[in-house]
């Protein structure tokens, strides 16, 4: 262990530099303690305390900074200090040249053209702070939850008066005039517009949009509610005038899990009023009532974006399980489910995703049968603990239970983590099925995340005599700042088998499971 | 405004050079002076530019020039944004424009030229022809409320201060306040300065509900000068007790003396055992002298609903980096403090 204090004479830093000075250097691997403080008598007591105080530091005067740091060893504690003396001079840096504003008054005066303000605020006070914008005529992106969900008719009324965007609350995803709000992905502008009232829905359907070589226009969010019979789809119906207005945008997809009976014909009754060609994905929805209208009705996330693309592109829609060809399916089924052993039965599928998770819901139930879980599709099928699996399980983790004190499971892996190796220990589980959100706002590097657990998985099933299947998908582009092909390279190297969608990776997962016993079912 | 004429001549296409007692500006590239008003003059403030040589640079910050007086007391140039205070002389330099960039550089003289507050080799010129003097509302206008309403007031204030403050210093401690004690545990764990400051504070508050200022004086001994920022924390949450305990007494026309004993207990032991910066703030706390946001803030609490206890609140949180955090901890206690006793 070594200690050492730097005693800078006269010298003033204001507190956002030295809390974050002090905030980041305690962050340093290998730093056991770091405080910048000033050296007031009582300050100097805390050091004397956490034995941090040298003869230099006691004799410094309250109007000296002092930095204290506790490595544990003398190379650390060089780099140490040099990063700390590089923190104080880049924070010298940001202090001549950034001026952050503190409330909604000071930003509007700092960016008096501004139309778009993004709101995240406990949800006690989001109504607030979004009827202060929606009244200074500003278009709202709400990202809060716990909003009550007459605060949010109210707003979405008076947004729709004023003509006014009102994406939330709980609105985790949009892309406006190409700058992406909250969760999401970097993809080509283009001729596609989304009105989704699921965020990885949306991230789902516009990195495959991209993928397959168009590019979005605007995706509004609407938040999850919206589709409610309380809420009555208002900003998913503004949505879609907005889009029949905007020049940009040939066609039309409307994201959601299936939606209130009522609701659904409210929202079918608008876009029938549209004249752009719209694809209806309600994920799981009634797709003869939809096609019947005149829409083309997607039952996935997958079938959504393809069927935009066809449909812009002029080319023929074909219903198909997977893009990769049979003769590479088979081989790829065969390899995993020859070395399960006879007790591995079930599918157990962890997403940090809500609408990935329910797709899966969706396409595994007519395959292997009903799916346990914290948001099954039958309330039979809830678990009664989420934290242990029964059968075929899958589990969002995006939910409360998981996410009360600690940041979504898309940015802090540590519950997933742990629930790969729990799983990998139950004899029955045959196949894990993940998925992997990139993009902004996501972890910088989920892989490097998710790797070791599952290697330690896969590790200890095969000292237990088992083959731990793991199968995943990745929502992102090449272009997000976690590049979707290092991802999934990295994956690969890990031995778990990469598909294009979360559709085509749960159908995977049920093949596995089944050992090829569906394949006629599904392959034809 | 006083001031005595003097005749200057603003230099135009001047070069700056570096200094090597400063840690700030250096630069060599050819600029301007850079003229702007005071809109506005905060009581201290105005008192200091009756003199040619008004003191030096003390230190330099984005939106605010602290300027270390003759009389050896501090005054601060600011943006509009940080608003108006005892100390605070109030320019329209434009938000986007940091004073940290303009190249004024600690030590530089201040000086009072023909009406003009004149920083640096005449690097910024500050008219003060228009300004007005800011004289802080102590005796509110409105309406006192009920105790009840009062308290009501304070529970919005608290709520508002859980959802939107920073709690990297003492004010982690409001979740632990409940009736004016710190009878409750937080619901997450303390940091180390508030964790260690918790039986000082907690003491501080009886030896004053007790009337024991020799007990006060020792508690408060604990507590200046103690915590993180430039301000330590716990100053800034002394400066929110003692400004509440003056204003709500000179309001409600209760303890008056208690409270002036109390606050002069706090205020014996600062100096030497603090920054400068934040002897000056402590040294107006115990006047009853606070910057607006804070007087408007326990206006608020006396006279008004909770949805504007709300907004005033968040006025106070958006001081400094935590800072104004702290400052609602100390004003919950004091209000707490005298609401005990009515």
């Amino acid at each position: 262990m070594v200690v050492r204090v730097i005693v800078r004479k006269d010298t003033y830093r204001d507190s956002v530099t030295l809390m974050k000075v002090s905030n980041e250097a305690s962050k340093l691997e290998g730093v056991l303690q770091a405080a910048v403080v000033m050296a007031t008598p009582t300050n100097k007591q805390l050091l004397k305390d956490v034995k941090l105080l040298t003869d230099e530091a006691g004799k410094a005067t309250p109007n000296d900074l002092v930095i204290a740091l506790d490595a544990k060893n003398e190379e650390i504690m060089k780099s140490a200090i040099s990063e700390v003396d590089k923190l104080l001079s880049a924070r010298e840096t940001i202090e001549t040249e950034e001026v952050l504003p503190k409330t909604l008054d000071s930003a509007l005066r700092l960016m008096p053209d501004a139309n778009l303000v993004m709101i995240s605020v406990p949800g006690d006070f989001a109504k607030r702070e979004a009827l202060k914008a929606l009244r200074n005529g500003l278009n709202v992106f709400l990202f809060s939850s716990n909003v009550p969900v007459e605060q949010e008719l109210e707003l979405k009324k008076i947004s729709r008066e004023e003509g006014l965007l009102m994406m939330g609350p709980d609105c985790g995803t949009a892309i406006i005039n190409n700058i992406v709000l909250g969760f999401g992905n970097i993809v080509s502008q283009g001729s596609v517009g989304i009105v989704s009232a699921s965020g990885t829905g949306l991230q789902q359907v516009s990195t495959l949009i991209h993928e397959g070589g168009l590019g979005i226009s605007q995706a509004i969010g609407t938040g999850g509610n919206d589709l409610s019979g309380a809420v009555g789809g208002i900003m998913m119906i503004e949505g879609i005038k907005l889009l029949e207005e905007d020049e940009k945008t040939q066609a039309i997809v409307l994201v959601s899990k299936p939606p209130d009976p009522q609701v659904s014909e409210k929202v079918l009754q608008a876009a029938s009023r549209c004249k752009k060609p719209i694809v209806v994905n309600f994920i799981g929805g009634k797709v003869d009532e939809i096609s019947k209208r005149g829409f083309v009705a997607a039952t996935t996330l997958e079938d959504g974006a393809r069927a935009v693309c066809d449909l812009l592109q002029r080319k023929k829609t074909r219903k198909i399980a997977f893009t990769i060809p049979k003769v590479t399916i088979l081989p790829v089924v065969k390899a995993q489910s020859s070395k399960l052993s006879k007790t591995q039965r079930y599918v157990r599928g962890l997403f940090s995703g809500g609408t990935l998770c329910y797709e899966s819901l969706v396409i595994l139930a007519p395959l292997i049968g009903d799916v346990y879980s914290n948001t099954p599709l039958k309330t039979e099928y809830k678990l009664e603990d989420v934290n242990v699996s029964k059968n075929h399980t899958c589990i969002d983790m995006g939910t409360e239970e998981f996410t009360v004190g600690r940041p979504h499971p898309m940015i802090d892996f540590t519950l997933r983590k742990r629930r790969i190796v729990q799983e990998a220990k139950d004899p029955e589980t045959a196949v894990l099925l993940l998925d992997v959100v990139l993009g902004y706002g996501s972890h910088q590097n989920p892989v490097a995340e998710l790797v070791p657990s599952i290697v330690e998985a896969k590790t200890m099933a095969e000292q237990n005599g088992r083959f731990l299947s793991v199968v995943a998908s990745i929502v992102g582009t090449p272009e997000d700042p976690q590049d979707l092909r290092k991802q999934k390279k990295k994956l690969e190297e890990a031995g778990v088998v990469i598909m294009p969608s979360n559709a085509q990776a749960t159908r995977m997962t049920a093949l596995i499971t089944t050992r090829g016993a569906i394949e006629e079912k599904l392959l034809g | 405004m006083q001031s005595q004429p003097k005749n200057i001549k603003p230099q135009t296409g001047k070069t700056l050079r570096s200094n090597d007692d400063t840690d700030f500006f250096c630069s060599t590239t050819v600029t301007s002076s850079l003229h702007v008003e005071a809109t506005s003059v905060g009581p201290t403030a105005a008192r200091s530019l009756d003199q040619d040589r008004i003191g030096q640079v003390h230190s330099v910050f984005t939106r605010v020039v602290n300027v270390l007086t003759s009389g050896n007391r501090l005054i601060s140039v600011v943006g509009a944004d940080v608003g108006n205070g005892p100390i605070n002389i109030v320019t329209n330099l434009p938000q986007s424009t940091s004073m940290a960039s303009i190249g004024i550089r600690k030590n530089d003289e201040v000086l009072n030229v023909d009406g003009s507050i004149v920083l640096g080799k005449n690097v910024l010129i500050i008219s003060t022809k228009n300004a007005k003097e800011w004289k802080p509302q102590r005796i509110f206008r409105g309406s006192l409320l009920a105790v009840k309403k009062i308290r009501d007031n304070l529970m919005t204030m608290k709520e508002v201060t859980c959802a939107y403050g920073r709690f990297s210093g003492l004010a982690q401690l409001i979740e632990c306040v409940e009736e004016g004690r710190f009878d409750k545990l937080a619901s997450r764990e303390l940091n180390p300065f508030a964790q260690r400051a918790l039986p000082n504070l907690s003491m501080l508050m009886k030896t004053i509900r007790a009337k024991n200022y020799q007990g006060t004086k020792r508690k408060a001994q604990e507590l200046v000068g103690f915590g993180p920022g430039l301000t330590p924390s716990a100053d800034d949450v002394l400066s929110g007790l003692m400004a509440s305990l003056t204003l709500i007494s000179e309001n409600l026309n209760i303890c008056g003396d208690s409270v002036s004993e109390v606050n002069k207990s706090i205020i014996s032991c600062i100096q030497d055992r603090t920054t400068l910066i934040s002897q000056e703030f402590l040294m107006h706390a115990a006047a009853g002298d606070a910057n607006e946001p804070i007087l408007a803030l326990v206006e608020k609490i006396l006279t008004a609903r909770p949805s504007e206890v709300e907004e005033a609140t968040r006025h106070v949180l958006a001081i400094g980096e935590a800072s104004g955090t702290d400052v609602v901890l100390g004003v919950f206690l004091g209000s707490w403090l005298l609401l005990g006793d009515v």
